[in-house]
């Protein structure tokens, strides 16, 4: 039995008055990579952001390397070594690629294996950009830079939502490559994707929600041989619903 | 009187207005608090100085220190004890509480000091200077001059200290900023901090040359609003630029319009400038609608 | 009956109505028992109870945080001054007159103010500057007597003419039937309307308003020129009974102020609230004058304790005076039936952590 990283008990999470994550169990390791699927509106986006702490939540169990963090602010979350990188990507727009890169760096003393040398040699592109504004990127660079922002944290446990979303397929196989050489260099990874062949063949495990609810989970083996996956009812880039 | 007259009392007024603006600006830009009681802090400063009365430079420049110090102080419990918690809430609770703090202190003003219109004497070596057929009060003319060097150690500390970098963060992206571990709140405490202080010092500037009274703090909220509307949410330049234009058209049109008409026409202009030309700040409060 | 059933159906209902009554026995035969000097003071509490509850329209219901309605009192009260003192109009033609300047102009603000985005953060600033450019206009200009103000001397009296010289008491009486009919009003327009249920959709969020199919920006401008119009009603009564206007006692900003925080420590979202706290504001006045605190300081004690008070139930996230009532009536008569799903919501549970800007949280939502 390895070590947990991030273990969550009966966790709910609220928008406003409606509880979107309704009592969720879910456990990733230390040095693994999980991945959370399900389709638009299934509550992903909500669920790390209650991880983080930005929004109302509570659980039975919220722990992070055996650490109690219900009680902590998002930033002393971070802290911690929990960083997220968001969805919406949460750019600095008006800021250059490096200045996005440096705000949360920690002092040179504190500083682990990501810094601004690595993170250039990871993402290339990022380099030839490092003046340009954060705002004027494309989409595939800008997932880069939320990733390599998010790695200058140094974290323990990166929660990466949707870092393909709205990607050319070129791109989100060099992500996706990245995100394994990142979990190899010993992150612990979850990984939030509505691509589930890609993200499947990546994490060891995975979970799948649906309306707020862990509705399967299981190695990633056994996900991708269960009819959820065959009956195309997952993954599917036709939802109706929109992501609140 | 004339245009260079005019032009050079107008830059030197608005210097002190971009001063009072730029508090604003931070406030607004990283926090999305719209500060009612901007002006009133700008009250602090001048109350303040007044009720010293320095006799020497030396006094003054004490003076001044000690009303940023104690605006700041005011502005950090202001924010952390009235502001932070609502800011979890929706509709504008903030704006109602920062009107209610400057009511509040218009009338205790009103109350402590109830001879209106008082001023210090002059505590600058000159009284004034003339060139080029233009004559400036020389505390008018040292105002401007070190608001505007007050302005660029502002803009030092926005671009070059990591305070400042985490400034700019919240301003970009609050989720941004607290994503990368920035405690966003101590941010917001020392910007409010920071907004008061830099409106109290301008405030100090302001009285050698600017009687004071309880009713002035209103009228200062609204133009360092128009200074951070008209300048835009872009750069701090915009801000300062607002200030001196807002500066020329006050004392143009006090020179070419009656008495309190004047004020009427800029306050209107700057309604007709909002129907023309939304843009700057507003292109903010939609984006997030 | 549903109105009677309405009226006592819950133990707070039957409080309430019992409220209401004695309240209205006890305003209509008050001129009968008071001093001739505290038939002023009802008549001012009165007024002040009216223009909070018009402010309210647009502040309380819709969300729209006004302190141009200060505006709205001056110009019903110089409506008066200029058009019937000056030029001989008859009273109710130039309350009319009032109304209709009034509500235009809060019509056209709202929709200038509207290229800030639905969600007008500088509404309040937009108000704000108007008010001082139509003070400023109100001081200069000869027509409303510049800083001297306007002096009324005709010399008729009588209902026709709105106007009698010794005695407030018609007066009074004038104003609690305009305070009636203004609340029935009111209150028909939020319940029985389309227009006016759509209100407390735009206050809450005018995004998801609009994807509701309601017509955010109009609704907005309707509310500010239903609330600013009738808010120049009580600014003519208060002329008819002052029978001097000047731009500094009827058109600053703290006119604005008074409303925006007299509805806000009553309770923005109610109807009672506003007239409850406009009523105390007057009550609390005469007290303060009647411990002999110097005059001059009189009303900066007033302002002082309303800004405390608006400070605290914003602080404390009470939201005014009439909800607390209900709270406490509650807790002491119970609710009367089966406990209310909804204050079983998530916002009564601990919730450990909260954003620390909402919108900012919901921008990326």
């Amino acid at each position: 039995m390895m070590e947990t990283a991030l273990s969550v008990e009966g966790f709910s999470v609220w928008r406003g008055r409606s509880e979107i994550v309704r009592s969720v169990d879910l456990e990733v390791g230390q040095g693994e990579l999980v991945c959370l699927l399900g389709s638009n509106g299934a509550g992903k986006t909500t669920l790390t952001e209650g991880l983080l702490g930005v929004i109302p939540a509570r659980a039975r169990k919220l722990e992070f390397h055996g650490r109690a963090i219900a009680g902590l602010r998002p930033w002393h979350r971070v802290r911690a070594g929990i960083v997220l990188v968001p969805q919406e990507r949460s750019l600095f727009a008006g800021m250059t690629v490096e200045e996005n890169l440096l705000v949360g760096a920690r002092p040179r003393s504190q500083a682990g294996p990501f810094d601004l040398a690595a993170m250039y040699e990871l993402f290339p592109r990022l380099k030839d950009r490092a003046g340009q504004l954060a705002g004027t990127l494309s989409g595939g660079e800008r997932s880069m830079l939320a990733i390599a922002r998010g790695l200058m944290l140094q974290p323990r446990t990166l929660v990466l939502d949707e870092p393909s979303l709205g990607l050319a397929p070129v791109i989100v196989q060099t992500i996706m490559r990245t995100i394994s050489d990142i979990n190899a260099a010993g992150v612990s990874i979850l990984l939030i994707e509505q691509n589930v062949h890609q993200a499947l063949r990546l994490a060891s495990r995975g979970y799948v929600l649906d309306g707020g609810k862990i509705i399967a989970a299981g190695t990633a083996e056994s996900l991708l041989a269960s009819s959820l996956v065959e009956s195309g009812y997952l993954g599917s880039t036709t939802s109706t619903r929109e992501e609140r | 009187m004339t245009l260079l007259q005019i032009a050079t009392t107008g830059v030197l007024q608005g210097l002190i207005y971009a001063l009072i603006g730029l508090g604003l600006y931070l406030i607004f830009n990283v926090m999305r608090v719209v500060n009612f009681a901007h002006g009133y802090f700008v009250l602090i400063g001048m109350y303040g100085v007044l009720s010293l009365s320095p006799r020497s430079l030396a006094d003054f420049a004490v003076a001044l220190l000690f009303v940023a110090a104690v605006a700041a102080a005011f502005g950090y419990f202001v924010e952390r004890f009235l502001i932070e918690s609502t800011l979890d809430k929706t509709g504008h609770a903030q704006l109602v509480i920062t009107l209610s703090v400057g009511v509040a202190l218009q009338y205790i003003f009103q109350v402590l000091y109830p001879e209106p219109y008082q001023t210090i004497t002059n505590p600058w070596p000159m009284e004034a200077i003339t060139a080029l057929g233009v004559t400036i009060s020389f505390a008018r003319l040292a105002a401007g001059a070190v608001s505007l060097l007050l302005a660029v150690a502002l803009s030092w500390l926005i671009y070059r200290t990591r305070l400042g970098v985490y400034m700019r963060a919240c301003a970009e992206s609050i989720n941004g900023a607290m994503f990368v571990g920035v405690n966003v709140r101590r941010v917001y405490r020392s910007t409010f901090a920071l907004g008061a202080a830099a409106a109290a010092v301008a405030g100090g500037l302001l009285i050698p040359f600017q009687p004071v009274s309880p009713l002035y703090g209103l009228e200062l909220t609204v133009k360092a609003f128009i200074v951070v509307v008209i300048g835009g949410s872009g750069a701090l330049w915009g801000t300062v630029a607002a200030g001196i234009l807002l500066g020329v058209a006050e004392a143009a049109s006090s020179v070419y319009i009656s008495g309190s008409l004047g004020s009427s026409v800029i306050y209107t202009l700057f309604l007709l400038v909002i129907l023309f030309r939304p843009q700057g700040l507003a292109r903010r409060t939609v984006a997030s609608a | 009956m549903s109105i009677v059933r309405g009226l006592v159906s819950t133990p707070l209902n039957r409080v309430n109505t019992l409220v209401v009554a004695v309240a209205l026995v006890v305003a209509v035969a008050f001129p009968l028992f008071a001093e001739a000097p505290m038939i002023g003071v009802g008549f001012v509490a009165l007024v002040f109870a009216m223009r909070n509850l018009t402010w309210n329209i647009a502040g309380g219901f819709a969300g729209l945080l006004s302190v141009a309605h200060a505006s709205a009192f001056g110009i019903g009260a110089f409506s008066v001054a200029v058009l019937t003192w000056g030029h001989g109009w008859n009273v109710w033609l130039a309350i009319v007159g009032g109304i209709l300047v009034s509500a235009s102009i809060g019509a056209v603000l709202s929709l200038i103010m509207s290229r800030f985005g639905v969600n007008a953060l500088f509404f309040t600033l937009g108000t704000l500057a108007l008010t001082i450019a139509i003070s400023g206009i109100g001081a200069s200009w000869s027509v409303t007597g510049g800083v001297n103000g306007l002096q009324n001397l005709t010399m008729q009296e009588g209902f026709l003419h709105l106007q009698w010289f010794t005695d407030a008491t018609p007066l009074y009486y004038v104003a609690l039937g305009f305070l009636i009919l203004l609340t029935v009003g009111v209150s028909f327009m939020m319940r029985r309307t389309h227009f006016g249920r759509s209100l407390p959709f735009i206050r809450e969020d005018p995004v998801v308003a609009a994807s509701m199919g309601i017509t955010v920006v109009r609704n907005q401008a309707i509310a500010m020129g239903i609330s600013m119009g009738l808010t120049a009603i009580p600014g003519a009564l208060m002329a008819q009974y002052t029978n001097f206007v000047s731009y500094d006692s009827v058109l600053t900003v703290e006119v604005g102020v008074a409303m925006l925080v007299g509805a806000i420590i009553g309770g923005s979202a109610t109807l009672a609230g506003p007239i409850v706290a406009g009523i105390g504001i007057a009550v609390l006045e005469e007290l303060l004058r009647s411990f002999a605190v110097s005059s001059s300081n009189v009303s900066s004690y007033t302002q002082i304790a309303y800004a405390i008070c608006v400070i605290l139930i914003l602080r404390f996230g009470g939201a005014g005076i009439v909800p607390l009532w209900g709270r406490l009536v509650v807790r002491f008569f119970g609710t009367g039936t089966p406990r209310d799903p909804e204050s079983e919501a998530p916002s009564d549970r601990h919730a450990p952590d909260r954003s620390p800007d909402p919108e900012v949280v919901s921008e990326h939502a």
